[in-house]
Parts: structure tokens; sequence; C-alpha cells
């Protein structure tokens, strides 16, 4: 029987090897295409990344009262230099400030970035893609400075964040000798970790506080006569980096003019000739410090041969804020008062005469370059008014004698208080420095 | 007149004629894929270079008062770091390493802007480039160029160090 072929077989491979091609070609193009699609997307995300980044250094860096636009521009100019220069046809770069979306929608700290990009297809277009849209986003914080008050406004700071190392006598905050200690309006924060962070080596002090002692670490058993009783672990520790630092420049050598027990300073610096310690007067008598800043590059040691002012006026009637005040900023050196001086010092508290604001309210500053040793011994006559800020210095309050009065914050790495006297501190936050905490700039989303 | 009515050979004739087409595109397609897949190495490369950079992207002076931690007019752009980094992202397709002018990567590093300003703010731009090499025959001959240069730039913002005074 003859078989007859239905049909001819001419052209069969040929439509088979075009069908493969078709898939062959589809898998190319998947491959290809696909990976455009995720390497645009990856470039407008760094892109995204960046840009935002940049927008929000531009805005922390930018004078905060000023209206501007200028982080937007910025954000965009640097989108532009990674390809994606907001031509509105391949791609959209759009900044929020505050976020339209997400998790920091409406939050004016935040930047917001989106990018729209189209990914033009190669393979693709053969099954009718000519493109594939990419969306991306991206948020930064951008922190601005804030003004704030240093440490919350207490008046007994140790900055210390650890505990102390071995031969390392200074532990970050002791209470000794048999004294008392009260703080008005104000307490005691301590910022160690340390267990413990707050000891008491003393025999019958007492220490009194309006607003409690807080102890981010913990407290050594049995310690007594505090009251309110320190609270351990009371919070989180506060990163000494948040708060911006003074930065002082002296430029004109200062004077010391006088003799015969009555002595005058004009501020300025003094510096190490003869390895002096400040003030290098002869013989007992009065110093009088003139208004303004004063760079003791060896520190200041005073005896009790000198009593030292800020009170202008003959006979001393307090404090005159246009004309009186100093600011101490010691880049090397200790700083010792003992209790046979009368020491009299207050912080310049007026803008008057081009005063740098930024230093209001502030006695002393010693640098965290220098870790000083300031040791201040009580006398019923002294007065200090004015923060003293010393984050890497080791500060001991000794109560010896009457009533030692202050109304001061003060910041050390560490503290001591001892003596057998009496230490009264009225914390006036009036009377003490502000401070503006770092701009900030992170990328958060 | 004879006429030939055996089909005997048909296929292997079509499929002849038409792998010789289907290597060819698919030789192209090959040769696209790889050039893509090198592109992709060169960019994340300079990405990973550009990231570094903004975080370290000078040297800072060691001659007071100008080792300070800020970057001051005329300090030296951290090329050897961000080249070294940019070198270590990947070592294929492309041997990131081989530094050969004809057949390696070069890696330019340079402020972004022209102000030589390496501090925050302003931005750093890395750029990596590699000459590809067509391995497909005939293609050189349809082209008229036997590598095909490749270049992927980013700009990074700089995040550290303060500019200095």
């Amino acid at each position: 029987m003859k078989i007859s072929m239905p049909s001819t077989q001419r052209g069969q491979a040929l439509v088979m090897i075009a069908l493969a091609a078709i898939g062959l070609f589809a898998f190319t193009a998947l491959a290809i295409d696909g990976s455009a699609i995720f390497s645009d997307r990856r470039h407008a995300q760094n892109a995204a990344d960046t840009g935002v980044l940049q927008a929000a250094l531009t805005k922390v860096r930018t004078d905060p009262t000023l209206p501007s636009t200028q982080w937007e521009l910025d954000g965009l100019a640097r989108a532009k230099s990674n390809g994606y220069d907001d031509n509105g046809i391949t791609n959209d770069v759009l900044f929020y400030n505050p976020p339209i979306s997400g998790p920091y929608q409406g939050n004016n700290q935040y930047i917001q970035v989106k990018i729209r990009s189209d990914v033009k297809l190669f393979f693709a277009r053969i099954v009718g893609w000519q493109k594939f849209t990419n969306n991306v986003e991206a948020v930064a914080r951008a922190a601005t400075p804030e003004v704030t008050t240093w440490y919350d406004g207490k008046a007994l700071v140790s900055v210390m964040k650890g505990c102390r190392t071995p031969g390392d006598p200074h532990d970050p905050f002791v209470i000794g000798g048999n004294g008392t200690t009260i703080i008005n309006n104000s307490g005691i924060f301590v910022n160690s970790i340390c267990d413990p962070a707050f000891e008491d080596n003393g025999n019958s002090n007492l220490v009194t506080t309006s607003q409690g002692v807080c102890v981010v670490g913990g407290v050594e058993p049995g310690v007594n006569g505090v009251n309110p009783p320190p609270d351990d672990h009371c919070s989180s520790q506060i990163d000494p980096a948040k708060y911006q630092l003074l930065n002082p420049q002296c430029d004109t050598p200062g004077s010391i003019t006088g003799s015969g027990g009555n002595y005058e300073a004009w501020p300025g610096y003094f510096d190490r000739t003869g390895n002096k310690t400040f003030p290098d007067v002869n013989g007992s008598g009065k110093l009088k410090l003139h208004k303004g800043i004063y760079c003791l590059e060896n520190g200041i040691s005073l005896n009790g041969q000198v009593d030292i002012t800020t009170d202008l006026d003959t006979p001393a009637n307090g404090h005159d804020a246009d004309t009186e005040g100093v600011l101490l900023f010691i880049p090397d050196g200790d700083v010792i008062f003992n209790g046979g001086a009368t020491v009299n010092l207050h912080a310049v508290s007026s803008l008057y005469g081009g005063f740098p604001e930024r230093f209001l309210n502030y006695l002393i500053y010693i640098p965290p370059t220098n870790e000083a040793n300031v040791t201040i011994t009580g006398n019923s006559g002294s007065t200090f008014t004015g923060t003293i800020l010393a984050p890497a210095s080791h500060i001991t309050l000794d109560g010896s004698g009457n009533t030692f009065s202050l109304d001061t914050q003060i910041i050390g790495y560490d503290n001591t208080i001892t003596g057998s006297g009496y230490i009264n501190i009225t914390f006036n936050q009036a009377n003490n420095g502000m401070t503006l905490t770092q701009p900030g700039v992170e990328l958060s989303q | 007149m004879k006429k030939f009515m055996s089909e005997r050979g048909q296929s292997l004739v079509e499929l002849g004629v038409s792998l010789l087409i289907l290597m060819y595109l698919l030789s192209g397609a090959a040769e696209f894929g790889v050039l893509f897949f090198q592109f992709v190495q060169l960019r994340d490369a300079a990405q990973e270079g550009a990231l570094y950079g903004s975080m370290n992207p000078w040297i800072d002076s060691t001659t007071a008062p100008y080792n300070d931690g800020k970057f001051e007019a005329g300090e030296a752009l951290n090329q050897a770091g961000i080249e070294a980094r940019v070198r270590a992202a990947s070592s294929s397709p492309i041997d990131l390493n081989n530094s050969d002018p004809i057949t390696g990567v070069t890696v330019l590093v340079s402020s972004s802007d022209g102000s030589n300003m390496l501090c925050e703010g302003h931005g750093i731009q890395v750029e990596v480039k590699y000459d590809h090499h067509i391995f497909m025959p005939f293609i050189p001959k349809l082209i008229g160029q036997t590598k095909i240069p490749l270049s992927a730039t980013v700009v990074d913002t700089i995040l550290t160090p303060l500019c200095g005074p």
C-alpha cells in the first residue's frame, strides 16, 4: 500500500528554528533588559542617596532663620552629576521638606527625594515594551542646631562615660569629707555607666538637691546623707558630642598694671613667658579684671595673697552687666583657687560693646584638649557666677570654711565634693551659658 | 526533464542557513550581554569608590597646624585609598586589579566641581574606564573597531571632613 504524504515537510526545520529563536531571544531580552532595569535602579538609588545627603548638608549649614531653597538646588545638582537631570521626560527628581510620605511624613527635620527614571529597553521592544520606569526615594535627617541648656540644666555634671582606668584616681562622682552641700533649683547628673558611678567616701557629709541626683550607672551601696537619694540607672547616657563647644580666639596680648597691692588686668592672652601662672603679680593685694576674654595659656593659680574680682567699682557695688564680667579661657594648665583668696568672678552677661553672644554667661572654659585639675576651695567671701565648662577636667569642690556660694553650672569630666565646710550652689539658668546642638546629617531611609 | 522529488537533506540545509543567521545574532547578543555586564561591574566599583571617598576624600597633613582633622586648601586627594577600594570591589568579569594601560582598568578620582575642595558638601567623582575587546568573530569587521571603550562615572557628596579656615 502506498502511503501518501499529507503535505511537504519543506521549511519545517526553519519554522522550528524560528520558534526556538524567539524563545532564545526572549530569554536574552529578559537577561539584558532585566539587568539594565536593575542597574539603573541601583544607580538611581545611589543618586537619590547622595543627592538627599547633599541637600541635608546644605540645609544644616545654612542660617536657619533665612528663607532659602539652596538645599534643593544643591540636591538637584548632585543628582544631575549622576545623570538624573530632572528633565521631565526620561527622569524626574523631586525634593520635599518635610517628606510627603513614609514614616517621616510631615517632619520638618527630614528631607525626601523621589526619582523617577525611564529605562529604554533593547530587546523587549520586540514584544512592545519600549521602556520601564524605576521609582526610588531616599530620606535624610537634617538636624539644624538648636539652642539648648547643657545637660538639662543640672548644676553639677560629670561627663565621663565609662569607668576610671587602672591607675587613674578619678571616679566619675565622689562625695567625701564631712561637709554640707546644698544645690538649689537644680540637681546632679552623672553620665557614667560605671557601677558604681556615684560613690560616698565621707563620714557624715550631707548633700541636698532640689531636683535630685541622676546617675546613669549604679550608686555605691551604703551611700547616705544624700537627699533625695541618688536615682541609679535614671536615664540614657548623654553624648557630649551633641553639644557645640566654644572656640574663643585670643589674638592680642593681655596686660596687668599696678603696684602696691592694687592691680588691674585687661583681656587678651597671657602666655608662658617665665613659666608663669596667672596672675603673676608680686606681693599681696587686689586684682581687678576688666571686661573681656582672658586666655590663660598656663592656667591660673590664686593663692591667699591676692584677691581677684570683676567688680571694677570702688567701693564694690555688684555686677554691672554692661561693663563688667570675664571669660577665663584656659587652653593649658590647671585652675586653682585656694581658700585664702577672696574671689568674686562674674561671667559677661551683656552684648554691650560687641561681646560675642556665644560666650555670654560662661565664666571658665577649659577645652577638651586640656585635662586640667580644677580645685575650687571655699571662702565665705567668694562668689562665682557663670558656667564653668571643663569637659575633660577633674573638678574638686572643697567646702572648707564658712558658706561658699556659687551661681554656676559646673561641667567636668569627673567631680569630687570634699571638705568640712558648706557649699551652696544656687543654679539660675539666666546666669549660665546656653549652647547649640550639633548639626547632624544622616541617611534615614 | 527530471524532477527532484526527494526532500532528503532539506532540514540540514535549512538548519545550516538558519544557524548561520542565528549564531550571528546570538553572538551579537552575547557580546552585548558581556559588554553590559562589564559596564555594570565598572559602575558598581565606581560607586564603591565614591562611597569610600565620601568619608575619606583627603590625606590630612602631618604638619601642624594643618593636621587638625579639617581640610585645608592644598591638602592631598586620597587617590591611592579610593583607587584601592575601587580595584578591590570585584574581580569578575573584569580583573579590576589589572592596571595595565592597554588591557587594564583606569581609575580617575577628582573633585567633581573642579574646586579641589575635598571637604563636607562638595562632590567627589570616581571614573572607572576599561576597553572591552570584542571577542566574537566578524563583529569587528562589521563595526570597524576591535574594542569598545567603557566608562562609568559616579559622583558622591563628601560627608567628612569639615572645611578648614
